[in-house]
């Protein structure tokens, strides 16, 4: 073995970020914002419907941070120290979330057929019943309450891992391991309801209980394949040269190869419950999204979040190579979008997809404000926990 | 031509760092075939020692793939060719239907493959195996060089490179 046992790692400190990645995250938030209002004068609910795509885009990766930490703190894991910063840094996200959520509650009289019941066809019993349930005020104060105990676990995860650079201090990970088992519970149940409310409900219809598992499943692979891509980025630039390596990528890479065969598996149960029982009532939602033009994107999601990355990422060498991983990761990244554009897009334009500026626009500024939160935190704080009592382990990881 | 390997010299050494240089080292030298006795799984030995990578995993793949294929082909045989019957009204060969069975003999097969398969390759089971060392099931790890001549230079290089122990086989 030619590598050496490593016993000490130098503090990289925070990452400089470049004036230039700064001034084109700036650029795309300026996009977006003109994109979105510029939307809204010419077709609202289109581009309500672009904020929403947008909004739960980057929301789910801000989750993945979140939860990603905390699966690190509860399941004490060792090789994933290098890249815990980076998480938390996609967590950070999470307060901003909050605040575009706030702009979403605006729209949602344009959004959600639910929210105008007297117009819309809203038939009894199935939709009517839900109105108890579905109304502007409940909705906003429920999602209030879900993005809030998000944004609470997120920050208490990021104080804790933040105060330990200074202190070193093991007991700060025990704490955090503590609060990361309480945290696995609670997000499965408010992340299920929060992606009833935001995204099913836009089909006040259709309901499939399996509906958040599989929102989480596309959410945690193409938040792998992010944090695949940032580590990589960070490690060329030389921020975490000589601490992230091929092992650690392999690590990321079983789990964006793990998640494209749960996605699959989850994506497969629900739509072959709905075939099987061939209940009207279910089978309208996915017929709509089946019939050309709507079915090469239904048919690309396949593809993209299942067959080509499980081929790609099924060796192990593959896993290990930089130019795999990235090329699997945005195929990942490009499955999710159309997926969560799969769920969206229908309830304003069954007919065929509607994809233009509005769309492109709104979500490239979504891009922007989540690259700039990241970027921001990232450099503010080291790029490393290092003085995490595990990280000697982490970097010394070999598989 | 190379020559026939005649034995084996074994070195014991007490320390894994030690074992992963002694490996590289007897690779560079130009030793073939070099196997090594562990307590516990040495991070580095496969590329100290130049092993290649174990066949188990393509017999895995094939084998996935041959159940997945079979399993199918058996469900769309019974339900549609052997005797026909409509279920539900949906026509014949209503492949989504088939996708748990298939998914099912496909972890099957390519588990069971796996397991028989890593017994194939480890040329298991022995039933009187020759122990080496019995310290190597302790804290102990053997470095096994075959020898193609009289094996002198192979001990001398074992005890150049740290080894407690050497003894020829």
């Amino acid at each position: 073995m030619s590598e050496i046992h490593i016993t000490s790692v130098k503090n990289p400190g925070p990452l400089k970020v470049p004036a230039r990645t700064n001034q084109i995250l700036f650029g795309l938030g300026a996009v977006g914002i003109i994109a979105f209002l510029a939307g809204l004068r010419v077709d609202a609910p289109r581009a309500w419907s672009a904020w929403l795509l947008g909004y739960a885009f980057f929301l789910f990766w801000g989750l993945c941070g979140l939860f990603f930490t905390a699966l690190h703190h509860a399941t004490g894991a060792m090789w994933s120290t290098v890249v815990r910063r980076i998480s938390e840094g996609m967590a950070s996200y999470l307060p901003v979330a909050a605040v575009l959520f706030l702009v979403l509650l605006m729209g949602s009289g344009k959004l959600y057929a639910w929210a105008h019941p007297e117009t819309a066809h809203i038939e009894p019993p199935l939709g009517t019943g839900k109105l108890g349930y579905l109304n502007i005020v409940f909705f906003s104060v429920r999602n209030l309450i879900l993005l809030g105990i998000w944004v609470l676990f997120a920050l208490i995860l990021i104080k804790n891992s933040l105060k330990q650079d200074e202190t070193g201090d093991a007991r700060l990970s025990q704490k955090s391991a503590k609060l990361s088992v309480v945290f696995f519970p609670v997000f499965g149940i408010t992340f299920t309801l929060a992606v009833f409310d935001t995204i099913m409900s836009l089909e006040p219809h259709w309901y499939s209980t399996i509906f958040g598992v599989y929102c989480f499943a596309g959410l945690f692979q193409s938040g792998m394949a992010f944090l695949a891509i940032l580590a990589i980025w960070l490690k060329r630039r030389g921020a975490l040269e000589g601490i992230f390596n091929a092992n650690h990528l392999q690590d990321i890479g079983n789990f964006m190869f793990a998640f494209a065969v749960f996605s699959a598996y989850i994506g497969f149960s629900q739509y072959m419950l709905i075939w099987y029982g061939n209940m009207p009532e279910e089978t309208f939602y996915l017929i709509k999204r089946k019939v050309w033009p709507w079915g090469y994107i239904f048919l690309s999601v396949v593809f993209l979040r299942f067959f080509i990355p499980f081929f790609m990422l099924m060796g192990r060498d593959g896993k290990r190579s930089e130019k795999v991983m990235l090329t699997a990761a945005a195929i990942i990244i490009l499955g999710e979008f159309l997926d969560l554009y799969l769920l969206i897009g229908p309830v304003i334009s069954p007919q065929k997809p509607v994809f233009g500026w509005m769309e492109l626009g709104t979500f490239l500024g979504f891009a922007g404000v989540f690259g700039w939160t990241v970027f921001r935190f990232l450099g503010k704080h080291s790029v490393l926990a290092h003085r995490d009592p595990h990280l000697l382990a982490s970097v010394n990881w070999k598989q | 031509m190379a020559k026939a390997v005649t034995g084996a010299v074994v070195g014991i050494f007490d320390d894994p760092q030690t074992l992963l240089k002694a490996g590289k080292a007897a690779r560079e030298r130009g030793f073939k075939n070099l196997d090594a006795y562990m307590p516990y799984f040495v991070h580095g030995i496969n590329e100290a020692l130049g092993l290649k990578r174990s066949w188990v995993p393509w017999a895995t793949l094939l084998a996935g793939v041959t159940g997945g294929s079979l399993g199918f082909l058996f469900q769309a045989w019974t339900s549609a060719v052997d005797w026909p019957l409509n279920v539900g009204g949906k026509p014949f060969v209503s492949w989504p239907a088939f996708i748990p069975i298939t998914f099912e003999t496909t972890v099957l097969f390519a588990g069971v493959t796996t397991l028989l398969a890593l017994f194939a390759a480890c040329r298991l089971p022995q039933r009187n195996p020759k122990i080496l060392d019995s310290r190597v099931t302790d804290d102990h790890f053997a470095l096994v060089v075959p020898i193609t001549g009289t094996g002198a230079e192979e001990e001398r290089f074992l005890k150049d490179a740290g080894a407690l122990d050497v003894k020829k086989v």
